[in-house]
């Protein structure tokens, strides 16, 4: 699984949403599948942070950045740590 | 400005209806305080000393708010937890509101940055404690209940260099209780009460969190108020020994932040402010979210409420 998608995943598990592999297909910001308040989007920064093994750095602790998957996944996979469990 | 302007829209949202609006009054004799209190006395505030607007304003308090005196003697002996008797309730209700007074008048220096080089601090003690949590590189949480004097206390803090975050509740507008009071003196309220924290986040907004994280994982200090409003998630536990809903928000943000937790007790006013910071508390690690708040709820609330018991003039829930 690609990080976009294992993103998408984490964000139905930490968030705690009924939906579907299939329901997730497309979907670019958690906003379009879930109202973000303010504990959901610090309880999707840990998930991420354990999945990936990795702090986010301080400056990129933005909602509208969190919110980004495709960016998120990129920032994920510059950082280097992002480890696939079969 | 910018920061007046968001402000002001961050507080729309809490607007009253229109429709409950004009069921009001054009205005009321507690609005036309509250306008007394924006401008004649903030002029004064300038001017006068300290103790002098203290001994105005304490006597005009316990006048108006002589209900909420009762009635926090009442809520004294329904939290058996700090040891007040009915004899001693009526008289630390008094003090109370001196010391609500106090914080009121305070808040008009806080307002206005020219004059906070008026704050005067009669003591501070355990900075040590504080510099040693943050040498541990990431963040404080400045653990408080809801004391009068805190405002101040963090103010003279970020005089000092220690600039601090503070986590609070936004008031509605139903805080004013004419048509006037909420179009005129309503943002200007919200506007006064921006100046008076400067620093702060609400809880309400979707990146609070967000915001506060990023503070502390910069290694910077961040006050919560244990004893405050939670707006999604409580945990339960006996406070005072009496039932009291915490924010479990707070546990989840230690957890996730690894910061250090100090405790700090801020007691007098703008007058001589007196500040003591505690050694950091000892966490317990725990794998779940609600295993961590359960853990560790016994150690953040005990701190508090042994601030409380030995200082129970001095918090403002008795009267808010």
């Amino acid at each position: 699984m690609d990080i976009l998608n294992r993103l998408r995943a984490i964000s139905v598990e930490s968030l705690q949403l009924n939906l579907l592999e299939d329901e997730l297909r497309g979907v670019t910001r958690l906003s379009e599948i879930a109202g973000v308040d303010s504990m959901a989007a610090l309880a999707f920064v840990a998930a991420v942070e354990k999945e990936f093994h990795i702090v986010i750095e301080p400056e990129r602790l933005e909602l509208d950045f969190i919110e980004d998957l495709p960016r998120l996944a990129a920032y994920v996979e510059a950082r280097g740590e992002a480890r696939y469990k079969e | 400005m910018p920061e007046k302007t968001a402000v002001i829209d961050s507080y729309a949202g809490l607007r009253l209806p229109d429709a409950a609006a004009k069921s009001l009054p054009w205005i009321t004799v507690k609005d036309l305080l509250w306008f007394l209190y924006y401008y004649p006395f903030r002029l004064l505030s300038g001017r006068l000393p300290r103790r002098m607007l203290y001994w105005i304003a304490g006597p005009l308090f316990q006048l108006r708010f002589r209900s909420q005196r009762k009635r926090a003697a009442r809520r004294m002996m329904a939290f058996p937890g700090v040891g007040i008797t009915a004899d001693q309730a009526p008289r630390i209700a008094r003090r109370s509101v001196s010391k609500f007074a106090a914080s009121e008048m305070d808040n008009l220096l806080l307002a206005d940055s020219s004059l906070d080089g008026r704050i005067c601090c009669d003591g501070i003690g355990g900075l040590d404690h504080l510099e040693q949590a943050r040498a541990a590189g990431k963040g404080v949480l400045i653990l408080t209940a809801h004391f009068y004097a805190s405002r101040i206390a963090k103010r003279y803090l970020t005089k000092l260099g220690y600039p601090v975050m503070t986590v609070r509740v936004q008031p509605s507008s139903g805080a004013m209780t004419s048509r006037l009071g909420r179009r005129f003196l309503y943002p200007r309220y919200a506007e006064f009460l921006h100046r008076v924290f400067r620093d702060e986040v609400y809880v309400h907004q979707p990146d609070c969190a967000l915001r506060i994280l990023k503070r502390l994982r910069s290694g910077g200090l961040v006050n919560i108020h244990l004893d405050g409003q939670h707006l999604r998630k409580a945990v339960e536990w006996p406070f005072l020994g009496a039932p009291w809903r915490f924010p479990a928000g707070y546990f989840e943000l230690i957890r996730a932040s690894g910061c250090q937790v100090v405790p700090m007790l801020a007691t007098g006013n703008g007058a001589g402010v007196r500040i003591q910071f505690g050694e950091a508390l000892e966490t317990i690690p725990a794998d779940g979210s609600d295993e961590f708040a359960a853990a560790n709820l016994p150690l953040l609330a005990g701190a508090i409420e042994r601030q409380i018991r030995d200082h129970p003039e001095d918090w403002s829930k008795w009267i808010s």
